[in-house]
C-alpha cells in the first residue's frame, strides 16, 4: 500500500514542536496549507506554510510571534485555531484573507502551579468549545467567545496531563504522566470513570480518536508502545504494540483511511502502521457513538481484529530515522508533514495510495 | 564577538561573590552590606530579576554557594562574623503574588575566626559542605538525612596550621577518585612554605589526610579552583597568587576497589605560570567544561586562559575595566531609580552593548 | 568565548565608574558567560566602601556567535546529518579507495549547503543590517572557496596527482564575471562594440575557456580574415589533458609542446602582426610571462593569476609545483596590491600542502568553529592512518568539543551539540553528560527529551539526576503524583521514602489519599523503599476492604502491623483500621493475630504517653488524641474478638 514516496526536508531555522494541516475547503479537495509552531528559542512563532502542487518544499506564507513554546495546535474551525503555550496560556489565531495570521485572543496563564507557571501541554476542540490540559493537571473548558474559562476541572493527585481528545461532544479523554486515561463528562460534577493504562505507570504522551469509530482510541506511550483502547471495555487496552525506542510524541489516524495510523517518536522515527493488510475487518456491532460523517471504513474497523490483538500490524519507517526527536506529524490525503528538533519540516508525498 | 549586559547589583556596598546555580538560571550575590540577593532569569526577556534580598550575617558576607538542585534550592554563606549559614528557599503565594523567602536551616558557629570560603561537595558525596577559616581550620559538615536540612553534623575538622583563604572540592564526577579538597593559605610569610594543601578522604578510615603540599607556591594564595574533569586522567587546579598558576595533579597510584586504606599519591606538574597581570591575582574560576580559566588581578584586568590541543596554556582574551567618571550611561543610570534587573531608564531597557576590541590580534606564528 | 584559539589575546574594555574599574570575574554555565564586577579584596571595614552616588554594577559578558543567526542555523542543522553519516561510513571501515568517494561526496554536500546558504542570504532577510548580511555572505564565500580548493588538492585527488584541470574549473566558478559579461556582450547587436570586448576575451583566455573565446571572436567583423582564422585554429587545437582520456601524461606533454611550438611559430611568422589584440592572445598561449603578468588585473587575485600562468606554462602541474607558483604569483601582485590578506594565507598554506597551517589560519580568520570542525573532520578521515597527519586526531577532537560547546551554550542547539559529542572520544562522553545534566528543566517536555538522550547513551547517572531534580521540584510544588512518578524513576530510595511519608502523614491528617491510582499500581517499583512498600500494601488493604474481602484484608493488615514496616506515627491508624474488622460478627482476625494487635497496642500506649509529654509534632498529635479516645474502644473490641476467635478456632478443631 506504500507507493512511490517522495519526501523532502526543509530546514526552517528553529525547532518545530507541532505541525497541523489546515482543514481543506471542502470534502472533495485536499489540504494545501499547514501551520507550525516552534519551541526552545528565545522568541517562538507560529507560521503558515503553503505546499505547492509540484514536489517543491513548502513556502512560508506568514509568521507571528508566539509567547512561549507552542506545545499544541488544534483547529476550532477551518479559519481559527488554538495554541497551547508553555507559559500556561491558550491563544486563539485566525487565518485572514491573503494568507496572513491574526492573533484574536488569549486566555492568559490559565494553567498554573501553586507558585509558578505551568506549561499548557495540549488543546482539543469539538468545534464549539476548546479544552486545554497542562502540567498542573487541570482540564479547562473554554468558550472561544468568552473571556473567562467555562470550567476548570482538576484531578486530585498532582500529576501532569499531556493529552486530551474529545471522544463525544461532551466527553473528553485525558492522558497523564502517570499513565492513566481519564474520561470526563463535562456536564457532570465528577469525571465519569478512570481507566488505567498499564501497570508500570507508562506515561501517555498523545491520544488519537478513530475518525469514525469514536470508541476506539490510540494512545502513544512513554515506553514507545502504541495502545489501542476500546472504550467499551475499559479494564485493559485491547492491545499494546511496541514500536519506538523512546517516548512517542504523536499518534494520528488517517482521517479518510483510518486503517492507517502514523506515529512519531523522540527516537527520531516516523512510522506508518498499516492494519489493512494484516487483518480482516471486524464488524463492530454496538455503535453507541454515531459518527457524524462516515468515510470509507464505515462501521467496520480492523483495529479490534484478532490479528491486531496479537500485535500483528505492518509498520514501516517513512523516513530514515532523524538523529533528533520527531515532535509532531499530521496527515491529509496522501501528504504527510512532520516536524523535528533537527529544525526540519518533512513533507512526504504519496505516503500511501489513497 | 562579546556582548555585555549590565545590571545594578543594588547592594549598598561592594559585592564579594557571585554564584550561579547548577543551571546558570539563578544567581546569588553577597556583599559587605551583610545581605544576600537572589536573582532569577526571566524567561520572557532574559533579564535578571531580584526575587529575594535579606540580611544574612552581622558582617561582610564573603562567599555564597549553591547546593545541587537534587537537594532542593539551598545556598550556603560565610561571613566575617565567624559563622556560616545554610538557607533553603520557600515559595509561597500570599494571594498578592508569589514570594520567595529563604529560611535559615542551620547556623554553623564552630569557627572562632572569620569564615573565608565555603563550598558544597560534589553531589556524589551527598549533602556535604566545606568551610575554611582565617584561623586555619577546615571544617566539613554533613546533613546525614538529605531530606532534613535542620540537622548538620560537623563531620570532620582539619587544622591547616596556616590561615586559610580559599577552598575547592574536586568536582570530578567519577566514582574512581576519592574525594579531594584543595585549601589555599594567604599567609604572607614565604618562609612558612607551600601555601596549597591537598586533602584526600579515605572511605575506609573515614579520615581526611593531607596527601600533597604544593611547595612551589610559597606566595600567599587568594583563590584556587579545581577544574571540572571531562575525561582527563589528571586533575587541574587553578591558583591565584602573585601570578596565575595551572597545576596538573596526576594520581600515580590507583586505589580502586582493591585499595586498602591506601592514599593516592600525585605527580605534580605545573601546566602554566603566568605573570601577565603583573600584580597580585585575586580570583580564578573555571568554565563548566574545565577548558577556560578566568583570572582577575590588581591590574584591573580579567584574563581568559585556554589550552590548545597540545595542552599549552595561553591567554586568549583580556578584559579591562575602564575607569569611567560619571559619563554617559553611568550618569544616566545613577540618576534613575532602577527596579531589580536594571530595566528602567528609557531607551536603555536591555542595556546590552557590544564590546569593541581595543586591539586586533596581530598575526604571529603558532609555535 | 569565540576567540578561543587565537595566538594572541583579544583585548576588550569595560567601562565602569566604581573602584577605577578594578574587576574580578566568575565564569558560569555552559554558554561561557562570565560575570564581572568591581571588587576590592576583602579587608573588613566599618561603613561602606562605596562612594556615595555610585552603584555596584555586574557585567555579564557573553560570546555572541555568528552561528546563531537564522541562516547559520540551517547550516548547523543540515550539516549535522552529513557529519553523522560520514562518521558512520568511516566507522564501517573500508580501504582508502572505498573511503574516497564518500569523502568527496560529503565534502560536496557541505559545499552545496554553504552555497544554498549564500543564495538565501542574498534573497532573504531584508530587515537585517546590510553590513551584517554582507559580512555573513563574505564568510560563506570564503568558506566555500577554501573548501573547494582543499577538495581538489587533498580529497578528490586524481591519478598522477595532476591538479590543473580542476583548478581551472575552480577559478572559473569563483570568477564568473567573464562568462557573465560574455553573455551580456553576445546579447547585444554588435558584440564587438561592447566596451570591454577584448578584456572579456583576454579574461576567457586566462580561464582556459577557449570555446567561449572563439565564439566571441567569431562576432568580430574581421572574423573571416587570416589572422582571425589562424587564431581560431590555434584555439581549437589546444590540447587539454584528460585524466581518464586514455592519453598518458608524457604523450600529452608531447602534443602540448607541439601545439605551443606551433603558436610560437605563427607568432614569429607575424600571423598576427596586423592585429595587436590577437598578438596578445597568442603571447598568452605561448606562455609569455610578461604578457600574462601585464594582464594580472583581469585575474583579480594572485591565485587566479597563478592558475592562468600554470595553464600556459606547466599544464601537467602537480601539487608540489603549486607552492612555488603561488609564491611567484604573490610576488607579482604584491607590488600593486595591498598587504596579503588572511584568506590569502589560507589559500597559500593549502597550496603548500600545510594542512596544519590551513586549519590554524581558518580558525583565526573565519570566526566560527563550524567550518574548521567539519574541515578538520574531513581531512582527518582523508589522511586517516598516515603518520605525518597524526596530529589531526587530537585536533579534530579538540575542535569538535569546542564546536559542541558553542552549540550547547545556545538555548536551542544543545541537542545538536550532543550529537557531535558522540564522536569525540572519552572527553566527548564526559561533556555530553555535563551538557545533558545541566540543561535547565523548564518543562516536563524538556526533561523527557534529556532523559531520552541520556538513556540512549546509557548515562544512567544523568537519567537519575534529572528524575531526582524533577521529583524534588514537583515535591516543592506539592504535586505528589508527579513527585512519586519521577521519584520511582530516579530509583532514589531516600527520596521516595520521603514522599511516601508525606502521603501517609497527609492521610493521617485528612484521611484522603492523593494520586491513589498510582499508589494502587506501583508494581515492582514498590520495593524501592520500605515506606513505599508499606504505602503500596496499605492501599491494597483499602481495596480489599472496599471490595468486602474482610478475611484477606485482615490478614494483610496484621501482617503489615507485625512486619514493622509502618512508621510509628501510623500505628494508631492501623489499629483504628482494625476496629471494624474486629467488630465483624464472624471473626476475621484469628486469636494469634489478635495477640499481635494487643502487643502493638501496648507498645503504642507507652509510646504515646511518653510522646505527649514531649509535645512534638502537631500533625501526629491530633491523631494521637483521637487515638487515646478510641483506645478503650479498641481494647474492648480486641478482647471480644479474642474470645470469639478462640471459640471459633476451638470449634473447628473439635
Amino acid at each position: 500500500m506504500t507507493g512511490g514516496r517522495v519526501s523532502s526536508k526543509k530546514y526552517v531555522g528553529s525547532k518545530v514542536n507541532i505541525v497541523r494541516w489546515r482543514p481543506a475547503a471542502s470534502h472533495y479537495t485536499h489540504a494545501d496549507t499547514f501551520i507550525s509552531g516552534t519551541w526552545g528559542d528565545g522568541e517562538n512563532e507560529v507560521c503558515v506554510w503553503r505546499v505547492p502542487e509540484c514536489d517543491d518544499d513548502p513556502n512560508l506564507q506568514h509568521n507571528l510571534k508566539h509567547q512561549g513554546n507552542v506545545n499544541d495546535i488544534q483547529y476550532v474551525s477551518r479559519d481559527t485555531f488554538a495554541t497551547a503555550s508553555s507559559t500556561g496560556s491558550v491563544h486563539l489565531y485566525q487565518h485572514n484573507v491573503g494568507g496572513h495570521l491574526e492573533h484574536k485572543t488569549s486566555w492568559k496563564q490559565i494553567h498554573s502551579f501553586r507558585t509558578s507557571r505551568s506549561p499548557c501541554t495540549g488543546v482539543t476542540s469539538n468545534g464549539d468549545q476548546i479544552a486545554s490540559v497542562g502540567e498542573d493537571g487541570k482540564l479547562i473548558i473554554i468558550n472561544p467567545t468568552q473571556e473567562r474559562p467555562l470550567r476548570i476541572m482538576e484531578s486530585v493527585g498532582g500529576c501532569s496531563v499531556y493529552a486530551a481528545v474529545y471522544v463525544r461532544a461532551n466527553e473528553i479523554l485525558t492522558g497523564s504522566l502517570q499513565g492513566y486515561l481519564r474520561l470526563w463528562d463535562i456536564r457532570a460534577a465528577q469525571p465519569a470513570k478512570t481507566i488505567l493504562h498499564s501497570i508500570d505507570q507508562v506515561g501517555v504522551y498523545d491520544l488519537a480518536v478513530h475518525p469514525t469509530q469514536q470508541h476506539l482510541v490510540a494512545a502513544g506511550g512513554d515506553d514507545g508502545a502504541l495502545a489501542i483502547w476500546d472504550l467499551r471495555h475499559t479494564t485493559q487496552p485491547f492491545t499494546i504494540i511496541a514500536a519506538h525506542n523512546g517516548p512517542m510524541s504523536e499518534v494520528r489516524f488517517h482521517p479518510g483511511a483510518p486503517d492507517h495510523l502514523f506515529t512519531g517518536g523522540l527516537d527520531g522515527q516516523l512510522l506508518h502502521w498499516d492494519a489493512s493488510t494484516s487483518a480482516t475487518p471486524t464488524h463492530t456491532h454496538i455503535t453507541p457513538y454515531t459518527p457524524s460523517r462516515q468515510h470509507q471504513g464505515g462501521s467496520v474497523t480492523v483495529w479490534v481484529s484478532s490479528a491486531v490483538g496479537s500485535g500483528c500490524v505492518d509498520t514501516t519507517a517513512i523516513i530514515p530515522p532523524s538523529p533528533l526527536p520527531i515532535n509532531s506529524l499530521d496527515i491529509d490525503g496522501t501528504t504527510l508533514i512532520a516536524a523535528s528538533d533537527n529544525e526540519a519540516i518533512y513533507t512526504v508525498r504519496q505516503v500511501m495510495l489513497f | 564577538m562579546l556582548v555585555v549586559k549590565s545590571l545594578n547589583a543594588e547592594h549598598k556596598d561592594l559585592v564579594h561573590d557571585v554564584a550561579f546555580d547548577f543551571y546558570g538560571r539563578r544567581m546569588a550575590t553577597c556583599s559587605s552590606d551583610q545581605t544576600v540577593k537572589i536573582w532569577d532569569l526571566n524567561d520572557d526577556d532574559g533579564e535578571w530579576v531580584c526575587t529575594a534580598s535579606w540580611k544574612t550575617h552581622c558582617g561582610s558576607v564573603w562567599k555564597v554557594t549553591w547546593a545541587h538542585p537534587e537537594f532542593g534550592q539551598i545556598i550556603a554563606t560565610c561571613s566575617f562574623d565567624r559563622t556560616a549559614a545554610i538557607w533553603e528557599e520557600s515559595v509561597s503565594d500570599s494571594g498578592h503574588g508569589v514570594h520567595s523567602t529563604w529560611i535559615k536551616r542551620a547556623g554553623l558557629v564552630d569557627s572562632r575566626t572569620s569564615v573565608m570560603d565555603i563550598e558544597f561537595a560534589p553531589k556524589i558525596q551527598g549533602l556535604q559542605l566545606a568551610t575554611c577559616s582565617a584561623g586555619g581550620v577546615v571544617r566539613i559538615y554533613e546533613a546525614p538525612d538529605v531530606m532534613n536540612l535542620n540537622q548538620w553534623s560537623p563531620h570532620y575538622e582539619i587544622n591547616c596550621k596556616l590561615q586559610c583563604s580559599c577552598i575547592s572540592w574536586n568536582p570530578s564526577p567519577s566514582r574512581l577518585h576519592a574525594p579531594l579538597i584543595a585549601v589555599g593559605s594567604d599567609d604572607p610569610n614565604p618562609a612558612s612554605g607551600g601555601k596549597v594543601f591537598i586533602y584526600e578522604f579515605s572511605a575506609n578510615t573515614h579520615k581526611w589526610t593531607r596527601v600533597e603540599t604544593l611547595v612551589t607556591v610559597t606566595e600567599p594564595v587568594h583563590d584556587l579552583a579545581f577544574a571540572p574533569n571531562l575525561g582527563r586522567s589528571y586533575h587541574l587546579l587553578g591558583i591565584a597568587s602573585k601570578d596565575v598558576r595551572v597545576i596538573a595533579l596526576k594520581p600515580t597510584k590507583q586505589d580502586g576497589s582493591q585499595g586498602q586504606s591506601s592514599l593516592t599519591s600525585f605527580e605534580v606538574r605545573q601546566a602554566g605560570q603566568f605573570d601577565d597581570h603583573g600584580s597580585t591575582v585575586w580570583r580564578v574560576s573555571w568554565n563548566l567544561t574545565g577548558t577556560i580559566l578566568a583570572s582577575s588581578g590588581d591590574d584591573g584586568c580579567v584574563r581568559l586562559w585556554k589550552a590548545n590541543y597540545l595542552d599549552i596554556w595561553k591567554c586568549i582574551s583580556v578584559m579591562r575595566g575602564d575607569a569611567v567618571e560619571n559619563v554617559g550611561e553611568a550618569e544616566e543610570t545613577n540618576n534613575s531609580i532602577q527596579p531589580c534587573g536594571g530595566t528602567a531608564s528609557g531607551q536603555h531597557t536591555a542595556r546590552y552593548f557590544k564590546l569593541a576590541p581595543t586591539a586586533h590580534p596581530s598575526h604571529v606564528p603558532w609555535h | 568565548m569565540d576567540s578561543i584559539s587565537r595566538d594572541t589575546e583579544e583585548k576588550w574594555a569595560l567601562p565602569d565608574p566604581v573602584l577605577l574599574g578594578r574587576m574580578h570575574g566568575v565564569v558560569s554555565s555552559l554558554c561561557n558567560s562570565l560575570m564581572v564586577f568591581p571588587h576590592r579584596h576583602r579587608l573588613h571595614h566599618e561603613g561602606s566602601q562605596l562612594e556615595p552616588g555610585k552603584e555596584v554594577r555586574l557585567y555579564q559578558v557573553e560570546s555572541f556567535s555568528w552561528l546563531w543567526g537564522r541562516q547559520a542555523r540551517k547550516l548547523i542543522n543540515e550539516s549535522v546529518g552529513t557529519f553523522l553519516s560520514l562518521q558512520k561510513i568511516m566507522q564501517e571501515g573500508g580501504g582508502a579507495e572505498e573511503r574516497k568517494p564518500t569523502l568527496v561526496k560529503k565534502c560536496r554536500e557541505y559545499r552545496s549547503m554553504i552555497q544554498a546558504s549564500m543564495e538565501e542570504s542574498i534573497i532573504f532577510e531584508p530587515e537585517e543590517v546590510e553590513s551584517d548580511l554582507h559580512a555573513y555572505g563574505q564568510v560563506l564565500y570564503k568558506m566555500e572557496l577554501i573548501l573547494s580548493l582543499l577538495e581538489i588538492l587533498f580529497i578528490d585527488t586524481k591519478p598522477g596527482g595532476l591538479v590543473l584541470n580542476q583548478l581551472v574549473v575552480w577559478v572559473r566558478s569563483h570568477f564568473p564575471t567573464n562568462h557573465e559579461k560574455k553573455s551580456e556582450a553576445l546579447e547585444s547587436d554588435h558584440p564587438h562594440q561592447h566596451p570591454s570586448y577584448w578584456e572579456i576575451i583576454y579574461g576567457l583566455v586566462l580561464q582556459g575557456s577557449l570555446d567561449d573565446v572563439r565564439q566571441m571572436l567569431s562576432h568580430h567583423p574581421r572574423a573571416d580574415t587570416d589572422p582571425f582564422l589562424s587564431m581560431d585554429e590555434l584555439l581549437r587545437k589546444m590540447p587539454f589533458y584528460q585524466v581518464y582520456g586514455g592519453v598518458s601524461a608524457a604523450e600529452f606533454t608531447v602534443r602540448w609542446q607541439h601545439w605551443q611550438g606551433e603558436c610560437e611559430r605563427r607568432l614569429e611568422e607575424g600571423h598576427f602582426a596586423t592585429c595587436p589584440k590577437l598578438l596578445t592572445i597568442c603571447k598568452i598561449l605561448c606562455g609569455d610571462l610578461d604578457t600574462i603578468g601585464s594582464l594580472w588585473d583581469l585575474t583579480d587575485t594572485w591565485y587566479h593569476l597563478m592558475v592562468s600562468t600554470l595553464l600556459y606554462t606547466n599544464p601537467t602541474a602537480k601539487l608540489f609545483h603549486l607552492a612555488g607558483a603561488a609564491q611567484d604569483a604573490i610576488e607579482h601582485t604584491r607590488g600593486n596590491h595591498s598587504a596579503i590578506t588572511p584568506l590569502d594565507r589560507i589559500l597559500l598554506a593549502s597550496m603548500e600542502a600545510d594542512t596544519h597551517q590551513v586549519i590554524k589560519e581558518c580558525q583565526q580568520v573565519l570566526d566560527n568553529p563550524w567550518f574548521t570542525t567539519h574541515l578538520t573532520d574531513l581531512l582527518y578521515h582523508t589522511f586517516y592512518q598516515q603518520a605525518e597527519f597524526k596530529f589531526l586526531g587530537d585536533l579534530r577532537e579538540t575542535l569538535i568539543l569546542e564546536y559542541s560547546e558553542v552549540l550547547s551554550g545556545h538555548g536551542s542547539l544543545w541537542q545538536v551539540g550532543v550529537l557531535y559529542l558522540d564522536h569525540c572520544g572519552t572527553s566527548g562522553i564526559a561533556m555530553a553528560q555535563v551538557v545533558l545534566e545541566r540543561r535547565p528543566l523548564t518543562s516536563d517536555a524538556v526533561a523527557h527529551k534529556v532523559v531520552q538522550m541520556a538513556r540512549d547513551r546509557k548515562f544512567d547517572n544523568v537519567v537519575m539526576s534529572v528524575c531526582r531534580v524533577m521529583g524534588r521540584r514537583a515535591l516543592d510544588l506539592d504535586r505528589l503524583g508527579s513527585a512519586i512518578w519521577w521519584g520511582v524513576r530516579s530509583r532514589d530510595a531516600a527520596f521516595t521514602s520521603h514522599i511516601a511519608h508525606k502521603i501517609l502523614q497527609r492521610y493521617v491528617e485528612d484521611g484522603k489519599f492523593e494520586s491513589s491510582p498510582l499508589l494502587d499500581q506501583l508494581g515492582p517499583a514498590m520495593l524501592l523503599s520500605d515506606t513505599l512498600t508499606f504505602l503500596g500494601k496499605y492501599r491494597e488493604f483499602h481495596m480489599l476492604y472496599q471490595d468486602g474481602k474482610y478475611q484477606e484484608a485482615a490478614t494483610l493488615l496484621v501482617s503489615l502491623i507485625s512486619s514493622k514496616l509502618a512508621p510509628e506515627y501510623f500505628w494508631p491508624v492501623l489499629l483504628l483500621d482494625a476496629l471494624p474488622l474486629l467488630k465483624c460478627p464472624k471473626p476475621v482476625i484469628t486469636s494469634e493475630q489478635t495477640y499481635e494487635l494487643m502487643y502493638l497496642l501496648n507498645n503504642l500506649h507507652t509510646a504515646t504517653t511518653t510522646n505527649t509529654e514531649k509535645q512534638n509534632g502537631t500533625a501526629t498529635e491530633t491523631s494521637q488524641e483521637a487515638f487515646l479516645e478510641k483506645e478503650r474502644d479498641i481494647r474492648l473490641a480486641l478482647t471480644n474478638n479474642l474470645a470469639k476467635a478462640i471459640i471459633k478456632e476451638g470449634t473447628v478443631e473439635s
